[in-house]
């Protein structure tokens, strides 16, 4: 994940301006999609100076599942983007 | 009958100088006949630049001493000028056939022959004083050679707020584009900066050709709005690009947009064999103004083939160019040649500029003295070798382009060049790079 970029030269998106030299970093809040198109397109304009190693569990928002709805359960699944490759077996299994 | 050098009436100096001042202003080159020149008093060039200065006497109580000031944002420069010559030699056979009497064909070719070896020669020159101006108006410097083959760059500071590259989908051409929003902020800027107003913008037809094909300035345009209908095909249109500049300049009251194509081509010989399908560095004699993502063509001289390649890096300490991939055939050392054509406005910029603030030019080319007579400009001089008898004419030139006005010149990348996208990095390695001014 990256956690600093610093801007290489003068960018200018609409009325919106980073000038050279200044460092965006994660904490201050999320980067602008253009910086993030910068990264993407590596013309030299942006550099990304710290990425973190991993995801730690803390910097993933908790998922609260009720498992007493099957379907529920089986949407959130669905839409998430995990993949289970067996059987959501404990999932499914009803409140005794 | 004659039989010295000395007695060929086109090879004295005064008509060899002659045949320079005859090429001294080439009409193509736009950037050096932008602003003036004077002398400097020595190649040590001391300027003094500005930015903003506009300010205002403060009021003071009756019969107290007036507060002392002194101008703002001025700032000391120094560089060294830079110094650029070659000499080309015509040999006896060349020079037998200019006085060759009976022969008024040969005669009158080799007259000609001379006189566009010579216009060849200058133009070269004059290319480079072309090429320092467009590196100071869009890259804010250049590097270049000093005594002792050192390298040396001058910075001319152009902040960097007046140097913006459109990010994003903010590029001309893109969804999110504002190209009049984009040039309004670009004269606002200049404005409340240094005081100046716009008249002059400069691109090449590449950009020429977003501004024409842009919705909103097309729409604007047309003839039920503010124009008459007549970006395109109306005469005055640009060579490459149909549109003319000039209707698109009266729509963003700018003066005068310059859409100027004008090429500067670098060749170099190859100095170490190039194996074909395996090699992606090519060893050249002079790497200095190759640029990467620029295209490189690999000539065979023998057979007349070629093959074009983009540089991904170029190496100047090891005189190397590295390109995206192998070339198919092989080419041989001291034999076959690369060479690149490049425009002197990058395809991807546009520079705004206010050429004068409060009636004074923002730059000036400072002619330096050189040679054991002190000259200053474009010069010739000629050399006689003895065996094999010949003849050597050199010009040469030294000087350095300066910039008054720093904030004057607003410059907007508006786009990645096809080039560029070859993703790679630069490698520009020499350990005798040193930066001249304060």
């Amino acid at each position: 994940m990256i956690e600093k970029i610093e801007i290489k030269k003068t960018l200018k998106a609409g009325k919106n301006i980073w000038e050279e030299g200044t460092i965006l970093d994660r904490k201050d809040g999320p980067f602008p999609s253009d910086i993030l198109e910068e990264v993407r397109l590596n013309r030299g304009t942006v550099e990304v100076i710290e990425r973190s190693e991993g995801i730690s569990i803390g910097d993933i928002p908790k998922i609260v599942v009720d498992n007493s709805n099957p379907t529920k359960v089986s949407n959130i699944i669905t839409n998430s983007n995990v993949e289970i490759k067996s059987q959501p077996v404990v999932l499914r299994r009803r409140k005794l | 009958m004659p039989r010295g050098k000395a007695d060929i009436p086109e090879l004295r100096l005064e008509v060899l100088q002659n045949f320079i001042t005859q090429f001294m202003s080439p009409p193509d080159l736009m950037l050096m006949n932008l602003f003036g020149s004077s002398p400097s008093p020595s190649s040590t060039v001391k300027w003094e630049s500005m930015r903003g200065g506009r300010g205002m006497t403060p009021f003071v109580a009756p019969g107290s001493p007036s507060p002392r000031t002194a101008p703002f944002g001025i700032a000391q420069h120094i560089a060294e000028a830079a110094y650029w010559k070659e000499k080309m030699y015509f040999d006896e056979e060349f020079l037998n056939n200019l006085r060759k009497e009976g022969t008024e064909g040969e005669y009158l070719d080799s007259k000609t022959r001379l006189a566009r070896e010579l216009a060849g020669l200058v133009n070269r020159s004059n290319r480079r004083k072309e090429w320092m101006f467009a590196q100071m108006i869009f890259n804010n410097g250049f590097n270049y050679m000093r005594k002792g083959g050192y390298m040396s760059s001058v910075d001319y500071q152009i902040p960097s707020d007046h140097r913006v590259t459109l990010a994003g989908n903010a590029r001309w051409g893109e969804t999110a584009a504002n190209i009049i929003g984009d040039i309004r902020d670009a004269k606002r800027k200049v404005k409340e900066d240094c005081g100046g107003k716009i008249n002059y913008a400069i691109c090449n037809s590449t950009v020429l050709a977003m501004l024409a094909d842009d919705d909103t300035i097309r729409e604007l345009l047309q003839k039920n709005m503010f124009g008459e209908g007549n970006l395109f095909g109306s005469g005055g249109g640009n060579d490459f690009v149909e549109a003319n500049a000039n209707v698109i300049a009266r729509l963003l009251d700018i003066p005068n947009i310059a859409v100027y194509d004008e090429m500067y081509e670098i060749k170099s010989w190859i100095t170490s064999t190039l194996s074909g399908g395996s090699s992606t560095w090519v060893s050249v004699q002079d790497a200095s103004d190759f640029t990467a993502f620029e295209t490189v063509r690999i000539h065979n001289n023998t057979t007349g083939a070629y093959e074009d390649r983009v540089i991904l890096s170029v190496d100047t300490f090891t005189n190397q160019l590295q390109i995206e991939y192998p070339t198919d055939n092989s080419y041989k050392a001291g034999l076959d040649s690369v060479a690149m054509r490049k425009y002197f406005v990058p395809d991807n910029k546009i520079v705004f500029m206010s050429t004068s603030i409060d009636g004074e030019a923002i730059a000036e080319y400072k002619q330096a003295p050189f040679g054991l007579g002190r000259q200053y400009g474009l010069q010739t001089d000629k050399h006689e070798e003895w065996d094999p008898e010949g003849i050597f004419i050199r010009v040469r030139d030294k000087g350095l382009p300066i910039l008054y006005h720093r904030d004057a010149i607003y410059s907007i990348e508006v786009a990645t060049t096809a080039a560029a996208s070859a993703t790679s990095t630069t490698t520009t390695s020499s350990s005798t790079t040193t930066t001249t001014t304060a």
